[in-house]
């Protein structure tokens, strides 16, 4: 039995920022197990005090690539409340589908591009294009469809350009959203049935881990909060969303340079699994079968079933959107004016489930409609405490029986379960010619 | 052709691509036979593998760090390089453009006429604009694109 554990997993390979991997054990005593952020602090929250309210959306979008519709969308509402500007209900359902493309996109990578390499043993998914040709194109023909969405609704699915404060520039025709729905029906719901079958033969290598923490999510009493809704928390129950600073107490910790948050513990989690154990009674039934197939359980302790959660939400997803897209046809959409005339300046919170957990953004606005002072707070910021939490669990509980490969593995396999935003903000080719 | 852009307008130099696009665009009528297809893929590289075609010809535009001054411009095929994979592994995020150019090529969708136009950044941090020595640099670049599309006139 190893008493002595000393793991480093150095990410040195991106520009702008990295995370790594530090286990520090003397004499079976732990003394470092954590995931290090060093990156540069993105001063957006800066760059927002000034501008106007019909800019703080398209700047906001630009922080991450992967989850720019999220960071749009919840800057419309904290903007939209700010100003009481009212939205009609055909844009809350035309935000409601554009959250379901980006949440599918983003669930589906994470299970075949990240999950899926490590399932199967191999350092990325390149190398399965040779071994699962089938299985890849599956993944990239549900990424296209969950972007078609992004581009029908949004004007295109990175950054969409059709979303402004009070509504749409311009919605998609009833013949466009008949075209998505036809591919939903016929291409993405044979594809998430064929995907839970991949994942269900690959799940017997999810690392068996379990630590109860604290599950926050958004909850509302219609549907299975994505867009909207209080903030719930499975220690202490529903709040509204006014109430976001006293439940992510944001502190600064030296080994990272994005805060961590806590709410009633040292730690609490944010993502699929979160809103799974919130609200899987307010799944469609076909991800609630697709759960019972994945072993995915209410009450779920183990963090790498993140991952499992993610999937059996994706399904949800493809399924909500061709029951939002029925009542888009049913109403006629129509081209309505976006309603930009701001009934008051003052503070406005939105917060939204984006793949990741959920996301705030907090905006004061001056009489001319400008921004005083922005707050963001981000989901992975939210997991961080929650990480170092799993990890100091983990690595006790394996390190008599388990290599050092292995541990590192596992480890690289918890950070990977929660798909950390580590640094998203720039992508830049790294060339080298070769002579 | 189409010319497809990758990089975050909001990370100054990174945003090369989408400057380039706004000028290719401003030259062309947008009902000109001869004008190439414009894409923006803003930050999600991994698009690219959808707009990739054995058969069709195309110019990618993007910020690359290449040891060269800053506001250097290479034109280049992607076999003449090595570009690295740079994403961390741990995330989403680090998906970027090479791993997208081995997914297509592994997939069998990478185009015989493929250019790569890397325009070496001087600064990449989070804030709009682009340095001066990059912004100089745009209206090569934009002449190297419409070169190309002559060649093939």
């Amino acid at each position: 039995m190893s008493r002595d554990l000393d793991i480093t997993v150095k990410h040195l390979t991106r520009v702008e920022g990295h995370g790594n991997i530090v286990v520090d054990m003397k004499n079976g005593v732990l003394h470092k197990a954590q995931l290090d952020i060093v990156e540069a602090p993105r001063y957006f929250e800066a760059l927002l005090k000034g501008r106007s309210f019909h800019e703080a959306a398209i700047i906001t979008s630009r922080i991450c690539g992967i989850c720019s519709l999220g960071h749009q969308l919840t800057s419309l509402k904290a903007t939209e409340q700010a100003l009481g500007l009212a939205v009609t209900e055909q844009t809350v359902l035309l935000r409601k589908l554009l959250v379901h493309g980006a949440t599918l996109q983003s669930n589906i990578l994470h299970a075949y591009f990240l999950a899926a390499p490590d399932f199967l043993k191999v350092k990325s998914v390149i190398p399965l294009v040779g071994t699962h040709p089938e299985v890849v194109l599956r993944a990239l023909r549900m990424k296209k469809l969950a972007n078609d969405i992004g581009d029908a609704v949004g004007g295109r699915a990175v950054h969409p350009i059709t979303c402004v404060p009070g509504g749409f520039t311009h919605v998609p025709t009833a013949a466009t959203l008949k075209d998505l729905r036809r591919k939903l029906v016929e291409q993405m719901v044979p594809d998430f049935l064929a995907t839970v079958e991949t994942v269900a033969s690959l799940a017997a290598a999810i690392p068996q881990f379990e630590r109860p923490t604290e599950y926050i999510s958004l909850r509302s009493d219609g549907d299975y909060a994505l867009y909207d809704g209080d903030i719930c928390s499975t220690d202490t129950g529903r709040v509204p969303d006014s109430e976001y600073r006293r439940m992510t107490n944001e502190f600064v910790v030296p080994h990272s340079t994005s805060k961590h948050c806590r709410a009633n513990r040292t730690s609490y989690m944010v993502g699929a699994l979160a809103r799974w154990n919130n609200n899987h009674d307010r799944l469609c039934p076909e991800s609630l079968q697709a759960a019972a197939a994945l072993g995915l359980k209410p009450g779920c302790t183990n963090p790498y079933m993140n991952t499992i959660a993610q999937v059996v939400e994706a399904g949800h997803c493809a399924l909500d959107a061709v029951a939002i897209i029925d009542k888009l046809l049913d109403m006629g959409p129509k081209l309505e004016t976006p309603n930009q005339e701001p009934t008051r300046f003052g503070t406005g919170i939105g917060s939204t489930e984006v793949p990741r957990g959920i996301l705030y953004h907090e905006y004061t606005y001056d009489r001319q409609a400008r921004i005083v002072k922005a707050n963001c707070i981000i989901p992975t910021g939210q997991n961080l405490a929650n990480i170092d939490d799993d990890m100091k669990k983990l690595v006790p509980e394996v390190v008599a029986v388990k290599s050092k490969e292995e541990i590192t593995s596992w480890l690289e396999m918890l950070v990977r379960a929660y798909d950390p935003c580590i640094s998203c903000s720039v992508h830049m080719l790294d060339v080298e010619f070769l002579e | 052709m189409k010319v497809i852009a990758v990089g975050n307008a909001f990370c100054g130099d990174d945003g090369v691509g989408a400057a380039v696009l706004a000028q290719l665009g401003a030259i062309w009528p947008a009902d000109a036979a001869d004008r190439p297809e414009l894409i923006d893929l803003g930050t999600d590289a991994l698009a690219l593998v959808d707009h990739l075609e054995p058969g069709g010809r195309c110019v990618v535009v993007d910020a690359a760090q290449m040891g060269l001054p800053p506001g250097e411009v290479a034109m280049f095929r992607p076999e003449e390089a090595r570009l690295r994979i740079r994403g961390d592994g741990l995330s989403l995020h680090g998906l970027g453009l090479a791993e997208a150019f081995g997914l297509a090529a592994h997939l069998g969708r990478m185009p015989k006429d493929l250019l790569v136009i890397g325009v070496e950044p001087a600064r990449v941090a989070m804030g709009s604009g682009l340095s001066d020595v990059v912004a100089a640099a745009v209206p090569r670049v934009v002449g190297l694109i419409q070169a190309e599309v002559l060649r093939h006139e």
